[in-house]
Order: C-alpha cells, then sequence, then structure tokens
C-alpha cells in the first residue's frame, strides 16, 4: 500500500514537473517579445563581468594581442551590424585543454586552448566562434538563466506537493540546479572558474536547449555562408571535436557524442552535403597558433590528458619534422604516457565508458597509476615502446640543437625512469651545463644527489 | 525506527566523523626530517553559494571575499605558530606569466585533492606527491613548504532551513581543507579538514577563525598550540 501511494506520488510529481517545465517551450511557439532586462538579468550581467574579472586576475586568459585580433577579424564579418544592448564583443583565448568555447552574456566569447589545438583552421573556428556569437546575440544565455531559476522554484512547489500528498513516504531531492560541475584532470580551469560562479558552469558544461542550440547552428552555418567561408567546416569541426583521446569525467556541451551526431545530421541537411566533410588543414593557421598548441600540449600534460598531448605534438612535428621543440613535446609527451595504452579501446570512447574510465583514473594519483599499469604485461611493453620513442625523439632534437637544454633534462629523467642512473647523471651533467641558471636546477642537483647516494659511477 | 538501530547508527556517523576530521601527516614531518618554517601561502580557493528556495546561486565577488578573508586568517594563524609567511605570490605576480604559474600550480593541485579527499590517510603512508616539478616555482625559492587552501562555504535561505523539516532543506556550513606541500619535493606533507556548521559569510574573519586553529592544531609546526 506505501509502496504503490510512494508510486502515485512520483507521478503527480514527475507530471507537474513536466507542465511546469513545458511552460517556456509553449511560448517559444508564439512570436517572442522584445527582450527586456529584468534585475536578474542585471545580476547575471554583473556575474558575467566579475567572470571576465576574475578569468584575468588568476591569469587564465592567453593574452597575446596578435592573435586576439585575429579571432576578432574572423569574427567581425558573422556579428549583428548593430551590439545588442549590455554587449561589448570580445574574443579571447582561455588557458585550458578542454576542447570548448563559451560566451558569457555580456559578449566575452572564450574558445579554449584545447579548441584551437584541435581546430584544423580558420573556417572551423570561426563557425564555433559564430555559434556563441549566436547565443548572445539571441539572448540565450539569460533566457536559460530565467528558466532554470523557474525549474528550481516548480522543483520546490513539486516538493511541496509531494509532501502533502505523503508525509516523509517520498523523500524529495531537487537536482539543486546546475552543481554537477566538471572536477578533476581535464578542464581543470574551467572547472576552477566554474567552482568561484555559477555563470560560466552553465555556459561551459551544459550548453542550452536543443532548439537553442540548433538555432545557433543554423545561424552560424548561415553567417559562414554568407562571409565567404566553408560552412561545412562547422560540420567538420564538430566531428573533430567529438573525437575524444583521453577519459573524461561529463560529456561536455561540445563533446556529448549522441548530441553531436543530431547536430551534424540536421547541418548536413541544411547544408545539402552528402557524406563526411572533407578535412581541410591549413599551414598558415597552425603556424599562427603554433604558441598556443605548445601551451595546450603542457597543459594536456598536467592535466593526465597524456594521448591528447601526443596528438598535438605529433600535428607539430607533422607540419615540421626538423623542429627540435616539436620533437621535444612529442618526446616529453611520449615520456609521460609511460605504461597507458595510446589509444582508448572502441568501448572506453562511448560517454559511459569515458565516465568510468575516469572514475578509474581519478581513484589513483598520477603516480600509482602508473605503477599499477606497469605491474601488467600490456603495461611494461607500451612502457617500453614509449620509452624507446621518446629516447629517439630527444635525439633527434639534440642532434638538431647540441644545446637544447631541456632535451638533455628530458633525456635524464627518461634515463632514470629506465633505471639508468649512469646515463641520466650525464644526461643531468649536460643539463647544467648548457642551463648554469635553469629554472630546473634545484631538482636536477637533488636528483644528481640522489643518484650518487645510490651509487651510481661519476 | 529501531532505538538500537538508531543508536549504532548514530555512533557510526560520529566515528566516520572523527577518522575525517583527523589530520593527515606525513612520516618525514612527523619523525622531524623535514620543518615547516617558511610557507607561501598560495590564495585559498573558495566557492560560495547561496540556497534558496529559487535554487543555489554562486557568485564570485563574495567567493573571492570570503578567500580573501581565509587567507588573512590562515596567515595569522600561521604566524602565530612560529611559521614565516612569504609574499602572497598572486599579489607579487606582475605578469601574466607570473598569475598563470600561480594557477597551473592550485590547478595541479586541484587534481591531486580528488585522490586526496578519497583517500587522505595515504598522506600518512608519505605516497601523495605533486612532483619535484614544484621546485620550479620562483615565489616558492627559499620556502619549506607551498599552503594550498580549498573551501566550500554554504549559506541557506531562512525558508530553505526551515525546509529541512520537510526533507528538501539546507544548512548554512563551511567545509574545507588545508594542504601543506613541501615546496623542493612536492611530497603532501600534511592535509587537514576544516568545518564548521555555521554560515561564514557573515563577519568570517571571526567565524572562520576557530575551526582554523582546529584544523591546524595536529599539524607539527614550531610552536605548538597552547591547550
Amino acid at each position: 500500500m506505501t509502496r504503490l501511494r510512494t508510486v502515485r506520488c512520483l507521478a503527480v510529481a514527475l507530471g507537474l514537473y513536466g507542465l511546469l517545465s513545458a511552460g517556456p517551450i509553449h511560448a517559444q511557439a508564439a512570436p517572442e517579445p522584445p527582450f527586456r532586462f529584468t534585475k536578474v538579468d542585471l545580476q547575471l550581467l554583473d556575474e558575467s563581468n566579475a567572470v571576465d574579472r576574475l578569468l584575468e586576475n588568476r591569469g587564465l586568459v592567453y593574452s597575446d594581442p596578435v592573435l586576439e585580433k585575429h579571432l576578432a577579424g574572423i569574427t567581425t564579418p558573422l556579428l549583428p551590424k548593430d551590439a545588442p544592448e549590455h554587449v561589448q564583443w570580445r574574443f579571447r583565448i582561455l588557458r585550458d585543454p578542454l576542447v570548448s568555447a563559451f560566451a558569457l552574456p555580456n559578449g566575452s566569447i572564450y574558445v579554449t586552448t584545447g579548441l584551437i589545438a584541435r581546430a584544423e583552421n580558420d573556417d572551423q573556428l570561426a563557425g564555433v566562434l559564430a555559434h556563441e556569437t549566436a547565443h548572445v546575440s539571441h539572448r540565450d544565455p539569460y533566457l536559460f538563466n530565467r528558466s532554470i531559476r523557474r525549474k528550481n522554484v516548480a522543483m520546490t512547489v513539486i516538493s511541496g506537493a509531494a509532501f502533502s500528498l505523503s508525509v516523509f513516504d517520498i523523500w524529495w531531492y531537487p537536482p539543486g540546479g546546475i552543481f554537477l560541475y566538471p572536477e578533476g584532470p581535464c578542464g581543470a580551469t574551467t572547472s576552477a572558474t566554474a567552482n568561484g560562479s555559477q555563470v560560466a558552469s552553465i555556459f561551459t558544461v551544459y550548453g542550452y536547449s536543443r532548439t537553442d542550440e540548433r538555432n545557433a547552428d543554423l545561424n552560424a552555418a548561415e553567417g559562414l555562408k554568407k562571409s565567404g567561408r566553408d560552412p561545412n567546416q562547422l560540420v567538420r569541426v564538430l566531428g573533430v571535436m567529438d573525437q575524444s583521446f583521453d577519459p573524461t569525467p561529463v560529456a561536455y556541451i561540445w563533446q556529448d557524442h549522441r548530441k553531436t551526431e543530431k547536430r551534424i545530421a540536421y547541418l548536413k541537411t541544411e547544408l545539402g552535403l552528402k557524406g563526411d566533410a572533407a578535412a581541410a588543414p591549413n599551414a598558415g593557421y597552425l603556424a599562427r597558433m603554433r604558441p598556443v598548441l605548445v601551451q595546450n600540449i603542457q597543459m594536456d600534460l598536467d592535466s593526465r590528458c597524456f594521448r591528447s598531448a601526443v596528438a598535438g605534438a605529433q600535428r607539430l612535428t607533422d607540419a615540421r619534422p626538423d623542429d627540435p621543440d616539436a620533437l621535444f613535446w612529442l618526446a616529453e609527451s611520449y615520456r609521460a604516457m609511460g605504461p597507458r595504452k595510446p589509444v582508448l579501446d572502441k568501448k572506453e570512447q562511448t560517454g559511459s565508458g569515458q565516465r568510468k574510465a575516469y572514475r578509474r583514473m581519478a581513484k589513483l594519483t598520477e603516480q600509482e597509476e602508473t605503477e599499477k599499469l606497469s605491474g601488467s604485461p600490456e603495461g611494461r611493453a607500451a612502457l617500453n615502446a614509449h620509452q624507446r620513442q621518446a629516447e629517439e625523439l630527444y635525439r633527434r632534437a639534440t642532434d638538431l640543437n647540441p644545446r637544447f637544454a631541456m632535451a638533455q633534462l628530458g633525456l635524464g629523467m627518461l634515463y632514470q625512469q629506465e633505471n639508468k642512473p649512469d646515463d641520466a647523471l650525464i644526461a643531468y651533467r649536460k643539463y647544467l651545463d648548457l642551463a648554469p641558471q635553469g629554472a630546473d636546477r634545484e631538482r636536477v642537483q637533488r636528483r644528481m644527489a640522489a643518484l650518487d647516494s645510490q651509487g651510481a659511477s661519476r | 525506527m529501531n532505538r538500537r538501530f538508531q543508536l549504532a547508527l548514530m555512533v557510526l556517523i560520529c566515528a566516520v566523523g572523527a577518522v575525517a576530521a583527523r589530520v593527515h601527516v606525513d612520516p618525514k614531518l612527523q619523525a622531524s626530517r623535514v620543518a615547516i618554517g617558511k610557507v607561501v601561502l598560495l590564495p585559498p580557493e573558495i566557492q560560495f553559494t547561496r540556497i534558496g528556495v529559487k535554487g543555489p546561486e554562486s557568485n564570485s565577488t563574495e567567493s573571492d571575499q570570503l578567500a580573501g578573508s581565509l587567507y588573512a586568517v590562515v596567515a595569522s594563524e600561521l604566524t602565530a605558530r612560529g611559521v614565516t609567511v612569504l609574499p602572497n605570490p598572486m599579489a607579487a605576480a606582475a605578469t601574466d606569466e607570473a598569475k598563470y604559474a600561480v594557477a597551473k600550480l592550485q590547478s595541479e593541485y586541484d587534481s591531486l585533492r580528488i585522490q586526496l579527499d578519497r583517500k587522505p590517510r595515504r598522506v600518512d603512508d608519505g605516497h601523495i606527491t605533486l612532483g619535484d616539478g614544484v621546485s620550479t616555482f620562483e615565489p616558492a625559492r627559499g620556502a619549506d613548504a607551498l599552503v594550498l587552501v580549498r573551501g566550500t562555504a554554504t549559506q541557506a535561505t531562512k525558508a530553505k532551513t526551515a525546509a529541512i523539516l520537510i526533507g528538501f532543506g539546507a544548512l548554512s556550513g563551511f567545509e574545507g581543507d588545508i594542504g601543506f606541500v613541501d615546496a623542493r619535493t612536492g611530497d603532501v606533507l600534511a592535509w587537514t579538514r576544516i568545518n564548521r556548521w555555521r554560515d561564514v559569510s557573515n563577519d568570517p574573519n571571526d567565524r572562520l577563525l576557530h575551526c582554523t586553529r582546529e584544523a591546524l592544531r595536529g599539524v607539527p609546526l614550531p610552536v605548538p598550540l597552547a591547550q
């Protein structure tokens, strides 16, 4: 009897929720009244300005006036003639390996270094930026915020209704809005911002309703066409961004596979595109964005996204096979990848598989994970293969630039990992000779002292 | 509900609470093979959330204000325990790169903190490290340890607090932790939690003082806390 009542109450509560949350959808069918700012919207605007300041103050904005000007240049033809009220367009690069972009309601559009590293050309970047500017022009952030607040009130009302129907038979916990922000290795910058601000978590993680996303996509494709850019590159970039090399904690707006498949499907229909959009890698784009790519490789390594780091460094090496820097970063990526398999399994590439793999990874520290994986035959084989690749790449880098101190440091660390203390000492000594005042001097000296105490010959 | 079951549940909750509140200290620090004399206190990262009937609302300005208060409280407590607190690295950072170096370190710690939070006892075994790469952090030259503070403060409205009675309410409070990381080797030397079951957003300097002092009680610092 109690169970029956519980089920009945749940059904009533869910029905009420459905009715209340369906409100905005019905409202969208009617002609939209012009947007008027309310107190809540102005609060959101203030919060957006605060997020801008927070990102700047924490040094999370990749400051490069030339690149920012370039981003503004490719987006300006896609913008509406008059900026909407309380919107000042600004295009900025966020230091975050997460492949993402987001717009704040005040007109600040952020693209992550992860996205720039993954995109192949300016048309793709323009497509993403056009999508984000469409959200701002349509006032989607404000409308989404209002909708979230309405739903929260609705959930509270439902909780009350459920309570009045069955005292303590149902413990109804409202979902608490949007506080399931990502935490952990990938997207740590976005996570840090989301921790400080609700605004960031809305726009970086969850995205908008399917209708809003669709409108923004179609708007972006139309804008690309009108400005003489290839709209098919928007389809291509969605596919490129959907690829996941490393486990991630949640499906982000730009990396939700099912959503992305649907978006690609309707864009193809709209553009009359049959088959896949052709890849269009652009050497000029890669050359211009090179410093961002290097920065992103470092962040991928710090965030335990080793496969993404290898992919990024491989791209740099393919573009310039004789560039010691590119070779060095590829070597670093292989060394850091250690016993991990180079590609995720098919199962691990699905949304749920990724989350499971992430949970497994998050249980252990990087060091513990490396030790655990090195214990298995597959892990040992992967470790040996990656160490061999890393050594070869370091060697090539030092051959091309004999005064490359960081490559000597990498070699030293590699040899220490491989338990070759004598070789490690030689490489460390070379590093100290080449960079006597280097930032890593102290740790190298400590490592040398440790090797000495372990009995390595001088 | 059966009374025995209720009693057992309460004992279990208290036991879990007691274990969670324990300070975790690396064996090297415990055995005084390393000492914490000079530290760099990184700006705390605090998430402030106001929970009302209309749902939770974060505010970055209030989060920053609370972080500033906690910085001052932790710094004064450390000073009172005989530790020299070096200048705030974020305040001293003049360039974007210098600011990013701080953000990078904070982000690396956040990644490690997931494991710390799951199994803090690994600190007692000396198994948790950020790696010796931390020694390249310029503002920590000459420091023994880096101090990293994290926290979540919630302020529930009266209506939301009252709603606890019917199962969908929330309480005001503060939950946080302080980590001491060896500035040379990256080993986590000590990790302790700060808890306060009260709204700390009003008069934070006063309300955070006692719980911070208690959290630092078990950390081996030059001057022991007076009883």
